[in-house]
C-alpha cells in the first residue's frame, strides 16, 4: 500500500466530532480513580493519538468512547448524541488477538459484523472482498487465526472495521505485541489507508515514534492513578512522514519532554484542573 | 519435557510399547500373586480369567450383555450430555436461574447415582427406565458444571467486539459464547463418559437383570470369580474403546474449536 | 487443558474490590435464590402428594420430619461421623498415593506411559465391581471400605498431579538450574510447590468422589454409616429413610467442598491455588 506522493487530501475539519467532557472514572468501591477530569475533543476526520505510559488509563478512555463502560462523572458524545453503548459507528481494534474468533477463517471473521447487522448476502460478499483486498489478505482468506502471524491478525481486525465503514475507529495499541519491523510496516500501511478514507481515529500507544508517524494531534497523558490529559500537541509534519527526517527527530524530542514531564506530575487532588 | 519435534513419531511407538509392557508386567505380577495365594476361588490366575473371557465371548447370549450395557451407556450419555449443556447454559446465562439451580446442582451431584436406584425403580419400574435415569443422572452434572465454566471463560474482547456490531444477545450466545465453550463441554463429556459406564454397571449389579454389571454380579453369586474378572476386563476394554472413539471423533470433528490451543 | 486457573497476580486491591462486589451481588440475589428453592420444594410436595404413597415418594414435609427424627435420635449424627471418618481416611491415603503416582508420572514420560493403561481403564470400572474382591481379600472390616474410597481417589489425584508437574514453566526450572539446584532440590523446592494448585484441584474432586463412594463402601457389612442407612431403607422400601440419609450425605459433601475451598483460599494464596470446578482428566 503506497501512500500518495503529494499531500493533497482535505485537512481534518475543526468541528468537534467526539467530545469527551470532564470525564472521571473509578471502579465502584475503589478509592483511587483511574481517570480524573479528562476533557478532549476529537475533530472529524482527524487521527488522534493518545500517548502515555502503561497503566495510565488510556485504554479506559477508549473503552468509554467505545461504550463498553460508562464514565463515573462527565459525559461522552458523538456528533452531538451521548454515547450509551457500543455500536458499529465506533469500530474497535483490540490489543492482542482474543477478539478474533478462532473457529472461523479470515473471511468469516471479517464478515461477522455484517452478519450481526443483517446486511444482505450479496452486499456482504462485496464488502468483505473489498476489505480483504485493501489489507492485502485476500489470498489468506481461507486461513484460520492460529495460522496467521501477529501482523496478519491485526490486519484482519482492520478489515473487520473497514467492512462496516465505521466513521470512528478506536485502536487500542494494536501493534504493541508485534516485532519492530512488522510494526513499522503496519504503521505505514495504516497511515496510507487512513489518508484515503477520512475516518476519525482514536489511537492509543506508548510509542512516541508511532504517535508521530500516525497522529495529527497527540494527547499526552500523566501516569495513573487519577490520570489526566497533560497536554495536546499538534503534529505539523507533512505526510507521508519519514522517520529519519530532521524535523521528525526534533518533534520527537519535544514530545519526549512532554511525556517525561507528564510521568513525573503528581496525581491531581479533586477539583484541580487537568 | 519436549514432546514435539522430530522425535515425536518415534515416541508414539515407544509409548505404545511401554503401554503393552505395563500390561504384561501387571499380568505377570497378578499371576505370581495368584500362584502364591493358591486359591483359585478367591484369586484366579490371569489364564483362568482369560479362558473365562473366551467362554463369555463365544457364548452369544452372554456376549450380548456387553452390547446391552453399551446401548444403555450411549443413550443415557447422549441424553445426559444434552441436558447438561442445557442446564449449564441456562445457569450461565440467566442470573435468577443461576442463583437457584447452582446450589441444587452441586448438592445433587455429590449423591452417588447408585443411591437413586431404589427411588428410580419404584417410580420408573424395573428395567430400562430406571437404568436410563441413573446414567442420565451420572452424566448431567459434570457436563453442566464444565459447560458453566466454559461460559465464564469466554474472552471479554470477543463479546465486546460482537457488541460493537450491535449483535443481539441471542447471536452473542450462539455464535460467540457457545463455540468458545466447546472445549470445556467436551472435557465434561469425556469425564461423564467414565461416570456413565460406572453408574450403569453399578445399577445393573444392584437392580438389573441383564448387562455386564449383571454378568459380574451373577458370577459372583455363583462364586465364578474367573468370569467375574473376565467381566471386569471386558468392561475396562469397552470403556477404553469408547473413550478413544469419543476423543478421536471430537478432536477431528471439532478441531476448529480447539484451534491455537497447545494442550488439549 | 489445565485443571486449575491461577488467581490473577497483581493488584490486590482490585481483586479485593472485585470480591466485595461479588459478595454484594450474591447478597442481592439471596431473596431470588430463596424464592427459587421454595418453588422447587413446593413442586416436590405437589408431585409427591399426587403420587399418593408417602413411603415410596415422600414429599419435603415427610422427608423433613424423618430427617428431624434421625437427627434427634442420634442415628444420623452417629452415622455421619462414621461415614465422614471413612471418607477422610480414604481420601488421605488415596491422595498421598495419588500424588506420589502423579509426581512420578508427570516427571518421566516413560513412567507415564507405563501407568497410562491402568489410569485409563479403571476410570470405567465402578467401585462396586470391586466389592467382591475387596470383601474376599480384605475382609469385612474397615480396610475393605477404606480401600474402595482409596480406589476412587487415587486416579483423579494422580492425573491432576501429573498435569501440574508437566505444567511447571520451563523457565522456572531453568532458572533453578542456573543456580546449581540438584534434582532433589529442584523437585521439592520448585516442582512440588508449583504443582500444588493442580494437586488441590484433584483432591477436591476426589473429595466429591469419596462421598459418593462411601455408600457403596458401607455395603461391605458396615455397622454404622449413612450408606448403611440407605441400604436399610432400601431393604425396607422406606424411601423416606433413604432420602433423609441422601440429603445428609449431600449436605455433608457440599459443606466439605466449601470448607476445602475456603481453607485453600486462606492458606493456599501464595501457591496461587484458585481451583476450578471440574478438572480435566487429560
Amino acid at each position: 500500500m503506497t501512500p500518495p506522493i503529494t499531500d493533497s487530501r482535505p485537512r481534518p475539519s475543526d468541528e468537534a466530532f467526539v467530545v469527551i467532557d470532564d470525564v472521571s472514572f473509578a471502579y465502584p468501591g475503589s478509592p483511587q480513580p483511574i481517570l480524573r477530569d479528562v476533557s478532549l475533543e476529537l475533530r472529524r476526520g482527524e487521527f488522534f493519538v493518545l500517548l502515555g505510559p502503561s497503566g495510565c488509563g488510556k485504554t479506559t478512555i477508549l473503552n468509554q468512547v467505545a461504550g463498553f463502560e460508562r464514565p463515573t462523572t462527565g459525559s461522552i458524545s458523538m456528533d452531538g448524541k451521548p454515547i450509551t453503548g457500543p455500536g458499529p459507528d465506533r469500530a474497535v481494534i483490540f490489543q492482542g488477538d482474543d477478539s478474533l474468533l478462532g473457529w472461523l477463517n479470515v473471511r468469516d471473521n471479517v464478515e461477522f459484523g455484517l452478519r450481526a447487522l443483517r446486511t444482505p448476502a450479496a452486499e456482504r460478499t462485496r464488502r468483505v472482498r473489498q476489505a480483504l483486498e485493501t489489507v492485502e489478505l485476500d489470498r489468506q482468506q481461507g486461513k484460520f487465526p492460529h495460522e496467521l502471524s501477529g501482523g496478519m491478525k491485526q490486519r484482519v481486525q482492520i478489515a473487520r472495521a473497514l467492512v462496516v465503514d465505521a466513521p470512528v475507529l478506536l485502536m487500542d495499541e494494536p501493534f504493541g505485541a508485534l516485532d519492530a519491523q512488522t510494526r513499522t510496516t503496519l504503521q505505514d500501511a495504516l497511515a496510507g489507508l487512513w489518508e484515503q478514507s477520512q475516518r476519525t481515529v482514536l489511537f492509543i500507544t506508548h510509542d512516541i515514534s508511532e504517535a508521530l508517524i500516525l497522529g495529527d494531534r497527540i494527547g499526552v497523558m500523566t501516569s495513573g492513578p487519577a490520570a489526566r490529559l497533560q497536554t495536546v500537541m499538534d503534529n505539523p509534519l507533512p505526510r507521508p512522514r519519514a522517520r529519519g527526517a530532521a524535523e521528525f527527530a526534533e518533534l520527537y524530542r519535544e514530545v519526549e519532554e512532554a511525556v517525561t514531564a507528564a510521568k513525573s506530575r503528581p496525581p491531581a487532588a479533586a477539583g484541580e484542573p487537568g | 519435557m519436549n514432546r514435539a519435534g522430530p522425535g515425536a513419531g518415534h515416541w508414539r511407538w515407544q509409548r505404545l510399547a511401554l503401554n503393552v509392557l505395563a500390561i504384561l508386567l501387571a499380568v505377570l505380577a497378578w499371576h505370581g500373586a495368584a500362584l502364591w495365594k493358591d486359591n483359585l476361588l478367591i484369586f484366579p490366575t490371569p489364564l483362568t480369567c482369560l479362558s473365562a473371557l473366551g467362554d463369555v465371548l463365544s457364548d452369544p447370549e452372554r456376549r450380548d450383555q456387553l452390547l446391552i450395557t453399551l446401548r444403555r451407556v450411549v443413550v443415557g450419555f447422549a441424553l445426559g450430555s444434552a441436558l447438561g449443556v442445557a442446564v449449564g447454559g441456562l445457569i450461565g446465562s440467566v442470573r435468577s436461574v443461576a442463583l437457584t439451580l447452582e446450589p441444587v446442582v452441586h448438592f445433587l451431584r455429590s449423591v452417588t447415582p447408585v443411591a437413586w436406584i431404589v427411588p428410580a425403580t419404584i417410580w420408573l419400574g424395573v428395567g430400562e427406565g430406571s437404568l436410563r435415569f441413573i446414567v442420565v443422572y451420572a452424566t448431567v452434572f459434570p457436563v453442566a458444571i464444565n459447560t458453566l465454566t466454559g461460559l465464564t471463560q469466554v474472552p471479554v474482547n470477543k463479546v465486546r467486539m460482537a457488541r460493537t456490531f450491535g449483535a443481539s444477545r441471542l447471536r452473542i450466545h450462539a455464535s460467540i459464547v457457545l463455540p468458545s465453550a466447546v472445549p470445556y463441554i467436551v472435557t465434561g463429556m469425556r469425564l461423564s463418559l467414565g461416570y456413565a459406564f460406572m453408574s450403569v454397571v453399578a445399577a445393573e449389579m444392584v437392580a438389573g437383570r441383564d448387562g455386564i454389571g449383571f454378568l459380574i454380579y451373577d458370577s459372583r453369586i455363583f462364586f465364578d470369580t474367573a468370569t467375574m474378572f473376565a467381566g471386569i476386563l471386558l468392561l475396562g476394554a469397552a470403556g477404553l474403546l469408547a473413550d478413544r472413539v469419543f476423543s478421536v471423533v471430537t478432536h477431528r470433528g471439532l478441531a476448529r474449536f480447539y484451534a491455537g490451543q497447545v494442550n488439549t | 487443558m489445565s485443571a486449575t486457573t491461577r488467581a490473577r497476580t497483581g493488584d490486590g486491591a482490585a481483586n479485593r474490590t472485585r470480591r466485595a462486589a461479588a459478595r454484594r451481588a450474591r447478597l442481592r440475589g439471596a431473596p431470588v435464590a430463596l424464592a427459587g428453592i421454595c418453588v422447587i420444594l413446593i413442586g416436590w410436595e405437589v408431585v409427591s402428594r399426587a403420587y399418593g404413597k408417602p413411603m415410596l415418594f415422600p414429599g419435603p414435609a415427610d422427608t423433613g420430619s424423618t430427617l428431624l427424627d434421625g437427627l434427634t435420635s442420634g442415628n444420623i449424627p452417629t452415622a455421619s461421623v462414621a461415614s465422614v471418618m471413612r471418607v477422610l481416611s480414604g481420601l488421605l491415603a488415596g491422595s498421598l498415593a495419588g500424588v506420589l503416582l502423579g509426581l512420578l508420572s508427570g516427571s518421566s514420560r516413560v513412567l507415564e506411559a507405563l501407568l497410562e493403561p491402568f489410569i485409563n481403564v479403571f476410570r470405567f470400572i465402578p467401585p462396586l465391581a470391586w466389592f467382591a474382591p475387596a470383601l474376599l481379600w480384605l475382609g469385612s472390616g474397615e480396610t475393605s471400605k477404606v480401600a474402595l474410597i482409596v480406589y476412587t481417589s487415587v486416579f483423579v489425584v494422580a492425573v491432576n498431579t501429573a498435569a501440574g508437574v508437566k505444567a511447571v514453566p520451563r523457565d522456572m526450572i531453568r532458572m533453578a538450574r542456573t543456580y546449581g539446584a540438584s534434582p532433589v532440590r529442584l523437585f521439592f523446592a520448585v516442582r512440588l510447590p508449583a504443582s500444588l494448585p493442580y494437586i488441590f484441584s484433584g483432591v477436591r474432586i476426589a473429595l466429591g468422589n469419596a462421598f459418593m463412594t462411601v455408600v457403596t463402601a458401607e455395603m461391605l457389612g458396615a455397622e454404622s454409616g449413612l450408606g448403611v442407612l440407605i441400604t436399610e431403607g432400601t431393604a425396607n422400601t422406606d424411601v423416606r429413610g433413604v432420602f433423609a440419609a441422601l440429603i445428609t450425605l449431600g449436605a455433608l459433601g457440599l459443606c466439605a467442598d466449601r470448607a476445602f475451598v475456603r481453607l485453600l483460599r486462606r492458606y493456599g494464596g501464595r501457591f496461587s491455588a484458585a481451583t476450578r470446578e471440574e478438572g480435566s482428566i487429560r
